[in-house]
């Protein structure tokens, strides 16, 4: 049962992920929008990096990750999207018919998110690596252990937010509220050092601490994997309890509606 | 048997729509599902695709309790809804690929299915198009072939025809027919009974929740066919006429059933009085599955249910 369960929710991956290369303007919002921020706060951060003692700190070490981490949780949208629209489609009661579980296509459209991801990271690294001298300066295995934990996070309250939303308006408008509020808190925008005290007492809170403590441990500190073990802990720990509250939602299979998605 | 639906029972809030419908479909048989619209033929059909729980009753698919075993049962099932249910930005073969994958199929066993139905409903010259790039009709095939695809025991059409042209509607038919004849069960819900006639179908009518007749349109025309006569007017139907309780007006023509359709014809005309210069046809109606639908529930099958 299982590994027809997972044929399944592969075969649903498969066909998302030729989707979405019909259209990649999800991408493509993902990577713009963080260079285009990057380019502008770049200098400020340079100068809090160098306050904060790191004297050779150009500024890309804490503006590329963070920025990329706060315009991340952008992709919870876009899976939004991805599921609403088989309602819109009327192809989600297809596959119910066929035998595929909410949970399985659930799980099969937005596994993708993984790969989204992943392609954004690497352009936006890279990009800010070419474009405004970022570099990782630490250990790459590191950096890459701290990505999939914050895409497991991801995918799993993407998954979650499908649950609890009726509509994909609904998802959308909560998902632009939680990535400012991660984002901002998290220390994307500003260091969590420079945050108001109420705001610092909160961050650990958010994935975006964790991910952004994570990233620059690797960027500005040289570390290693040990050195990021406790952020990539405290996000695949939530990712799996984030993932379990979905799928025990899930079963209950609540009516959706797709009212901002177009179907044909 | 294929499907057996018992005693099923389903209210949306207050209002009854299914009070106790008992239906079976034998392997090999095509089942036209008529009523009214409104009348619960989706809702029936969304209850026995196990997406919709009854308030009472049973379904079971190949032997299988759709309520307690939903997906095994729906490894027997083929659906096509009444909405358009494909990709529309992905290609014919990739929406075909993934219902085939989904369904088990694989490699060449996978390629055959595909190649099958395409033959079945002219899509082979369509395979490398998107959804969304296709026409109407041509949609609707796809749609169709998707609930085909893994050829299912039982397979639940509803409203297959609708906004499709001609030949479509030949090509689906053609396909239906012939998976019957390889033992599939059908379930057709249709507004067009000439279809049922071509399709060989046997009847059930669903009037006020239940299943108030049930057989072939053979029986059903003996025993409930009336003979009409249909008086069309140039604009409407004048005020003031009286043509008796049966009649019904349908726009600017009368129905009046009558087991003599000749002599009703003389009388209408003769009541007409000063109203005859506005009759532009008379035409007598000979008793088939619309008469008969008429004769059990009082309407014709494109009125909507009360």
């Amino acid at each position: 049962m299982i590994t027809a369960s997972l044929t399944r929710g592969a075969a649903l991956a498969r066909h998302e992920v030729r989707i979405l290369a019909q259209d990649p303007s999800p991408l493509v919002a993902l990577v713009v929008m963080p260079l285009l921020v990057i380019t502008f706060l770049r200098p400020a951060f340079r100068s809090i990096l160098v306050q904060e003692g790191y004297a050779a700190a150009n500024g890309s070490e804490q503006a590329v990750p963070g920025l990329t981490v706060m315009f991340s949780f952008f992709v919870v949208s876009f899976g939004g999207l991805m599921l609403f629209r088989e309602h819109g489609w009327h192809t989600w009661a297809r596959l119910q018919v066929a035998g595929v579980r909410t949970v399985e296509i659930v799980a099969g459209k937005t596994a993708p998110l993984l790969l989204l991801l992943a392609v954004q990271f690497a352009l936006v690294f890279g990009l800010g690596s070419a474009l405004f001298g970022f570099r990782l300066h630490g250990s790459p295995p590191a950096a890459a252990a701290v990505f999939l934990a914050l895409a497991c996070w991801l995918v799993a309250l993407t998954m979650l937010m499908f649950a609890v939303c009726r509509t994909d308006q609904q998802m959308i408008a909560l998902t632009n509220v939680l990535t400012m509020l991660f984002g901002g808190l998290g220390g994307a925008l500003v260091p969590v050092d420079s945050l108001p005290s109420w705001a610092r007492a909160v961050s650990p809170a958010t994935p975006g601490y964790w991910a952004i403590r994570g990233f620059r441990s690797v960027t500005l500190d040289g570390a290693g994997l040990s050195a990021v073990a406790t952020p990539v802990a405290v996000l695949t720990g939530s990712a799996v309890v984030l993932a379990a509250l979905a799928a025990a939602l899930l079963h209950r299979t609540p009516t959706k509606s797709a009212k901002g998605t177009r179907g044909y | 048997m294929t499907l057996h639906i018992e005693g099923v029972h389903k209210a949306y809030g207050d209002r009854p729509v299914l009070r106790g419908v008992d239906l079976r479909i034998e392997p090999g048989e095509v089942t036209g599902l008529l009523g009214l619209n409104g009348a619960g033929k989706s809702t029936l059909v969304t209850i026995v695709a196990g997406l919709l729980p009854p308030d009472a009753g049973r379904v079971l698919v190949g032997g299988v309790d759709v309520g307690r075993h939903p997906h095994r049962a729906r490894a027997h099932l083929g659906l096509a809804p009444q909405d358009l249910g494909i990709y529309p930005s992905v290609t014919v073969r990739d929406n075909l690929t993934l219902f085939g994958r989904l369904a088990g199929l694989r490699g060449a066993r996978l390629r055959e299915r595909i190649d099958k139905v395409a033959d079945a409903l002219e899509l082979e010259k369509l395979f490398d198009r998107q959804g969304r790039a296709l026409s109407g009709g041509e949609q609707r095939r796809l749609h169709t072939a998707l609930a085909m695809l893994h050829e299912p025991r039982l397979l639940l059409l509803d409203e297959p025809t609708v906004g499709v042209d001609v030949a479509t509607r030949s090509r689906l038919l053609q396909a239906v027919r012939d998976l019957a004849a390889d033992g599939a069960a059908i379930g057709y819900s249709t507004h067009y009974l000439a279809e049922l006639d071509t399709l060989r179908a046997t009847v059930a009518i669903l009037h006020e929740g239940t299943i108030v007749r049930r057989g072939t349109l053979a029986e059903l025309v003996d025993t409930h066919g009336r003979a009409a006569v249909d008086l069309t007017f140039t604009e409407r139907v004048p005020d003031g006429l009286d043509f008796g309780p049966d009649a019904v007006v349908r726009g600017a023509t009368v129905r009046l059933p009558s087991s003599d359709p000749a002599k009703t014809a003389a009388e209408a005309l003769g009541l007409l009085g000063a109203h005859g210069s506005a009759v532009r046809s008379v035409e007598l109606v000979r008793p088939d599955l619309e008469t008969v639908f008429l004769s059990i529930t009082g309407h014709l099958p494109q009125e909507v249910a009360a």
